[in-house]
């Protein structure tokens, strides 16, 4: 394996992984020569449908699994390597946590797994159910009693609880109702800020669309294609004008205009906010506070 | 012939066999921690693995594992106030017995479940996704988890210990206060008194050091000075044994010999003595001639005199050094071989035994060099005396020889004689090594006949350099536990046992007045002597049984002296402290087993480690080599070739089985309930045994099981 000293996060050079059956034959090609550079403080989408590979590279990168040829390095060391760990956080696609400890408890263990001094936990552990949207109550609560965006929050906790550099997150936003949906979007967007470099593995298209400055889409185990989220959903032969305030004699104006430049087919209407933002705005309303989100654990 | 296979293991030098456990053992932890390891290891941090072990011992306690210590509570005091002991001493020792089982069952049970379960649930929950994606090694992990259910047995034992002590010391205030009122209406002359009141005085809850015999021997005389002539008594089922250790070149001669079909011999020779035989002597003779006759139906054609005795008969057996009978393939070889009278009076008697080739190839094979000659008197009314020597084997040899010293009716066709004697003493106090006097197995230890006339033989006990502590002022205690076997009628009114007790003084050359006491069966029994008596703690406890028709069971730990109090709650900390060793081995096992197995497989896989040692141990002699050969002759399988086959597969099989159980942990090395059951202290040794085993098995298995979850694929 070859260390770099560039400013990648993320090498992965010709990974490849085919799990086998009991007999050691080939059973399924999981993954097939993957090459992918991640550069730091970028917000990376890896995208593709069920079974299109993400889980497998993203376990291949911790080291829950090992390669079957290629490799991986994260942050200049090998993937997998315990060195590394120190630098990663993990955000599994389901929280899977120890159902019988309770929110403050789960911070604390993950935190000695760290070596993190007992003071500096203390001071860390609250901030952090503070970040994540863990009232009081609820940290004392076992994980059992956990609604599925309260298990999603304290397993995003425990993925920061060492100040990663690089955050893995698998699926982060199943189970999140559309307000745990757009704060889980706003933190990815503040841990941009940050500086850290996050790798967002999704089949949610527009959660994608929203955080991801650039994306992959993974399909049959290969790369299908890589770029900047805008220049890849960008529609080369359409051109929208957006402007605001215009009536519709203005409009009506605007479409004769078009006409007479010889664009015969031309749509101009109001355009439409997505479901999500919609929403958001209904509920910041209907709170009058401008907080959107309930308080955590309430009756909804 | 053994399988090939066997020649190889024997070609092993003994320390090499002796140690090879250890061998393997730190072979696998420095391969494991050097070689696969070395990384993890520089790595490893004690606060990941009390983190990763609070996590287990957290969700043991949360599935309140512990709740079932109430219920193992409930079942000791139902079994306990069922059970129907024998006196105040038994109780107490049951309802030990009672508690360490239950604990011992709940903590071996509790650690296999939780810990076989453990990492396959976690791996098919996903939860290890999150454990092994932070800087920790999967030597902390499995180090993490064995601490953690280390932990969780550390507190049902507490738990449970805390109980055990709080019931014993009810049961003992309850036991004592019924003594106390059994004592008072007690007669004062009864047998039952003196142990009685010893228990009063020093409570049930005791705990004792003894110092154990020095050695044992059943003789049919008191025994003399050193290098003295021992006897033993004809019809008594007593032997003795006389070592050898042949040479390689003595080995090379007796091969020579079978190869050669010459002959040679046993020659035993011994002192007689014989006298008028008494009734239960003579109807031992008429027994014999009856049988000598072959005819066992009543009445004999002929009047057979009983009032002389026979002539000196012995008998002759070749044991290996496990004590196992080598055959020489002749049916009732050295049965009954009469001892030839000496030309000069109170010379010695002897008997040549000429030995079948058979034997001579088994002596000579690699397998053996090291066995012994067993012989025993058969001759009723007899005394059968033994000197330095009493038997020699005699190989026709290139050098002269001179026979004479040998008697004169040696055969003629072997006038060149070589005599191969016992190895040279140990203690360097006598010339060879003497011969072991014992006699024949009983239920328990061996046995020891009863005569009313006080003439049977003698169990004797040798005491050197014995600590005498004052437990009671100015007294010794000496402890007896004796196993009482009756055989025929007992006569009613002295059907109790009776056995008599003399002790001689090395030191002082006292003999101190012979003292009776009645025995029950393997129960202690507590007398307490004139510490005067036996001071300098040399001396010889001589016991005889004093009752017809019934025989004692004697063991080496049969008699010993209180040597020093112990606080029974240390006690019972040592014996929790080996429960919890045993527990640590098998959160060990059941970790290895789980970090490639499902969990059901797992238990079932840690329960064979377990027990798979004690299992064969069980099986005993069914595996003993030599297995093949008795099931083709009891299947009468007369085809060679089958023979062969079948007679190999059986060998071998049974090899593989000796073999796989002897690379398992032993648990008999966790004695918890042995010592502290019959009130003895539990020896620093024994901790030290478990600890041993420990090492050798569980330090492996922990590096082994790394090895394994290092290259395992955790994510499903």
């Amino acid at each position: 394996m070859t260390l770099t000293a560039d400013n990648s996060a993320v090498r992965i050079e010709h990974l490849t992984k085919v799990y086998k059956d009991f007999w050691g034959r080939d059973k399924v090609r999981a993954l097939d020569d993957l090459n992918l550079t991640i550069e730091r403080g970028e917000v990376f989408g890896l995208l593709g449908p069920n079974g299109s590979g993400k889980s497998t590279t993203i376990k291949l990168m911790l080291g829950l699994i090992f390669p079957t040829a290629g490799s991986a390095s994260i942050l200049g060391q090998p993937a997998g390597s315990t060195q590394i760990n120190e630098r990663i956080g993990f955000l599994p696609e389901e929280s899977y946590l120890y159902r019988f400890l309770n929110g403050e408890e789960t911070l604390h263990f993950y935190g000695q797994l760290f070596k993190i001094p007992r003071k500096e936990l203390k001071r860390r552990v609250p901030m952090l159910l503070d970040t994540v949207g863990l009232n009081a109550k609820d940290r004392k609560r076992k994980l059992r009693e956990y609604s599925k965006g309260m298990a999603r929050r304290i397993g995003l906790a425990q993925a920061l609880i060492n100040d990663p550099e690089l955050i893995l997150l698998d699926e982060p936003t199943t189970g999140l109702d559309p307000i745990g949906t757009r704060e889980m979007k706003d933190l990815i967007l503040s841990l941009k800020e940050q500086g850290k470099t996050v790798l967002l593995c999704s089949h949610l298209l527009a959660d994608v669309q929203d955080v991801c400055g650039r994306i992959t889409i993974l399909f049959g185990g290969k790369m299908q294609t890589l770029g900047q989220v805008r220049d890849l959903i960008q529609v080369r032969d359409i051109t929208e004008i957006q402007a605001r305030g215009m009536s519709d004699t203005q409009i009506d104006e605007m479409r004769q205009f078009l006409a007479r430049m010889g664009v015969s087919d031309a749509v101009v209407t109001h355009p439409t906010t997505t479901l999500e933002d919609l929403f958001m705005r209904i509920v910041r309303e209907r709170t009058g506070n401008g907080q959107a989100r309930p308080p955590v654990g309430s009756p909804q | 012939m053994p399988p090939s296979h066997m020649h190889f293991l024997m070609a092993i030098p003994a320390w090499m066999n002796e140690y090879a456990n250890w061998m393997v053992a730190a072979l696998i932890v420095i391969v494991g921690l050097v070689w696969f390891g070395w990384a993890d290891l520089t790595r490893l941090h004690g606060r990941r693995i009390w983190a990763i072990s609070s996590v287990c011992f957290t969700e043991a306690l949360r599935k309140r594992i512990l709740w079932v210590t109430p219920l193992a509570i409930a079942g000791v005091i139902t079994v306990s106030q069922l059970s129907r002991p024998i006196d105040a001493q038994d109780a107490i020792r049951q309802a030990t017995k009672y508690c360490l089982f239950a604990s011992g069952l709940l903590v071996t049970v509790t650690a296999v479940i939780l810990a076989c379960t453990n990492l396959p649930r976690e791996i098919e929950s996903r939860v290890i996704y999150t454990i092994v994606t932070k800087p920790v090694t999967r030597l902390e992990i499995v180090l993490g988890k064995v601490l953690g259910f280390a932990r969780v047995s550390a507190a049902i034992i507490l738990v449970m210990g805390i109980f055990t002590y709080a019931y014993l010391q009810a049961r003992n205030h309850l036991e004592l206060a019924q003594l106390r009122r059994q004592l008072t209406s007690l007669p004062a002359n009864s047998t039952l008194r003196v142990a009685m009141q010893h228990d009063v005085d020093r409570g049930l809850l005791r705990t004792e050091n003894l110092e154990a015999t020095n050695a044992l021997e059943i003789l049919g005389r008191a025994p003399g000075p050193p290098g003295s002539t021992s006897w033993m008594q004809g019809v008594q089922g007593e032997y003795f044994l006389v070592p050898f250790l042949l040479t390689p070149e003595q080995r090379d001669q007796l091969s020579a010999v079978s190869q050669s079909k010459s002959a040679a011999f046993i020659m035993t020779t011994l002192r007689i003595e014989q006298r008028t035989p008494d009734a239960i002597e003579r109807r031992m003779i008429k027994d014999m001639n009856i049988q000598a006759l072959g005819n066992t139906k009543r009445p004999t054609t002929a009047p057979i005199d009983d009032s002389t005795p026979p002539p000196p008969h012995i008998a002759v057996r070749v044991l290996d050094k496990s004590h196992r009978p080598i055959t020489g393939g002749e049916t009732g070889w050295g049965d009954n071989i009469a001892l030839i009278k000496p030309d000069t009076p109170g010379g010695a008697w002897f008997a040549p035994l000429a030995m079948p080739s058979d034997m001579l190839d088994k002596l000579a094979g690699p397998a053996a060099g090291e066995f012994f000659v067993q012989v025993t008197g058969v001759s009723p009314a007899t005394d059968y005396g033994a000197d330095e020597a009493p038997v020699a084997l005699l190989v026709p040899s290139g050098e002269p020889e001179n026979a004479s010293s040998m008697g004169p009716q040696l055969p003629a066709a072997a006038p060149k004689l070589a005599k191969i004697f016992p190895p040279p003493d140990k203690s360097g106090k006598l010339k060879y090594t003497p011969p072991e006097f014992l006699s024949y197995p009983a239920q328990r230890g061996m046995r020891l006949e009863g005569h009313a006339a006080g003439n049977g033989p003698l169990a004797v006990y040798h005491f050197e350099g014995a600590k005498l502590n004052q437990i009671l002022s100015g007294k010794v205690s000496m402890q007896f536990r004796l196993n009482v076997e009756r055989i025929g009628d007992v006569d009613p009114n002295t059907g109790y046992s009776l056995v008599q007790v003399q002790i001689v003084n090395h030191k002082t050359g006292k003999a101190i007045a012979p003292f009776t006491f009645a025995p029950e069966i393997n129960q202690a029994r507590y007398i307490d002597l004139p510490a005067a008596d036996l001071e300098g703690g040399s001396f010889d406890v001589m016991l005889r049984g004093l009752v017809d028709n019934q025989w004692l069971g004697v063991s080496p730990t049969s008699v010993a002296i209180v040597a020093a109090d112990q606080s029974f709650i240390f006690n019972l900390f040592k014996s929790l402290l080996l429960l919890w060793l045993l527990s640590v081995l098998v959160v060990i096992i059941a970790v290895f087993c789980s970090t490639f197995l499902s969990w059901p497989i797992a238990v079932v896989c840690t329960l064979l480690i377990l027990l798979g040692h004690w299992g064969v141990m069980e099986l005993g002699d069914a595996l003993r080599p030599g297995l093949g050969h008795a099931i083709t002759q009891e299947f009468k399988v007369e085809d060679t070739g089958a023979q062969y086959t079948l007679s190999s597969f059986i060998e071998t099989l049974a090899w593989i089985l000796r073999g796989t159980s002897n690379l398992l942990p032993d648990v008999s090395q966790f004695p918890v309930t042995d010592y502290i059951e019959s009130g003895i202290s539990i020896p620093i040794a024994a901790i030290g045994g478990a600890l041993g085993v420990l090492c050798c098995y569980g330090l492996p298995m922990l590096v082994l099981g790394y090895v394994i979850l290092r290259k395992k694929e955790v994510a499903p």
